[in-house]
């Protein structure tokens, strides 16, 4: 078994400011030479999300995530300050796995890999591991 | 890259009151290092019904908010928490370490009403030995 690490630093502004991580994900794919296999996302840090979505629902699937936990929710406020971004993160998950097929990513036209940046933050420094997971190189 | 191909499911036993939750985070980091993953993933899952397992920042406060979205979001099934909040989480191994950034923890939310021991079961896959870190 072979295991390639990356990790891609960026910043970010918030809240809500969306990152397409799928060119910098295909560089790391290619990086690793691995041609069939499993490429794992994770962004560290309890407040970001990664989503695959479909490139022209970006703006929608941040609304509705916004309105799912709203900054300031209906009734009693949050005890956690920035519980919504918590929650947001928790919910659509820090991690993500996708496919490898003849040393391709297994996305269809029209869909990327984005990061999600909840708090209201800028220029943010924030981590994503790229961990790729194949065969043994052939001897 | 050397080192030896590392699979592994290692069962843990977890004390809980029956609706709560606990902080798995220590115990996860303990079975990456006494198994000895250097590179790759440690994924953990609960099969006890009516209890999940996530990632979240584990805060008196922020567990009340969890609690609320739970109660507001999926009544009293603990079946629907399970989807919402999900059955498994996993962080990737970088250097004998678990990249998870300050603040995220490992939790198991049990909201099966049965105090007990709790079955969680951490996945170890990746390498023991030599890693090969781009960065």
């Amino acid at each position: 078994m072979k295991v390639f690490t990356a990790i891609l630093r960026f910043r970010t502004n918030g809240p809500s400011g969306i990152y397409d991580l799928t060119d910098a994900l295909r560089g790391v794919i290619k990086a690793s030479g691995v041609e069939e296999g499993l490429a794992w996302v994770s962004a560290k840090g309890a407040t970001p999300a990664l989503l695959i979505v479909r490139d022209d629902a970006v703006g929608e699937v941040v609304r509705c995530v916004e309105k799912l936990f709203p900054a300031i929710p209906p009734g009693e406020p949050w005890e956690h300050g920035n519980a919504y971004a918590h929650l947001r993160s928790t919910v659509l998950s820090t991690l993500k796995a996708l496919p490898i097929i003849g040393g391709e990513l297994a996305l269809p036209d029209g869909y990327g890999l984005y990061f999600l940046e909840t708090r209201p933050v800028q220029n943010h420094l924030r981590q994503v591991v790229v961990q790729v997971h194949g065969p043994s190189p052939s001897a | 890259m050397s080192g030896g191909t590392l699979i592994k499911v290692v069962k843990v036993r977890v004390k809980s009151s029956g609706y709560g939750v606990e902080d798995l985070t220590e115990t996860v980091k303990d079975v990456v290092r006494v198994e000895g993953l250097k590179e790759g993933l440690v994924a953990v899952f609960t099969p006890e019904p009516g209890c999940s397992v996530t990632m979240i920042e584990y805060e008196p406060g922020l567990m009340k908010d969890l609690e609320r979205v739970i109660r507001e979001y999926c009544g009293a099934n603990p079946a629907l928490a399970e989807v919402l909040v999900g059955k498994f989480a996993a962080a990737p191994v970088v250097n004998g370490e678990v990249a998870l950034g300050t603040f995220k923890h490992f939790i198991l939310v049990d909201l099966s009403r049965r105090a007990g021991v709790k079955e969680v079961l951490i996945t170890l896959e990746g390498i023991h030995g030599d890693t090969e870190v781009q960065d």
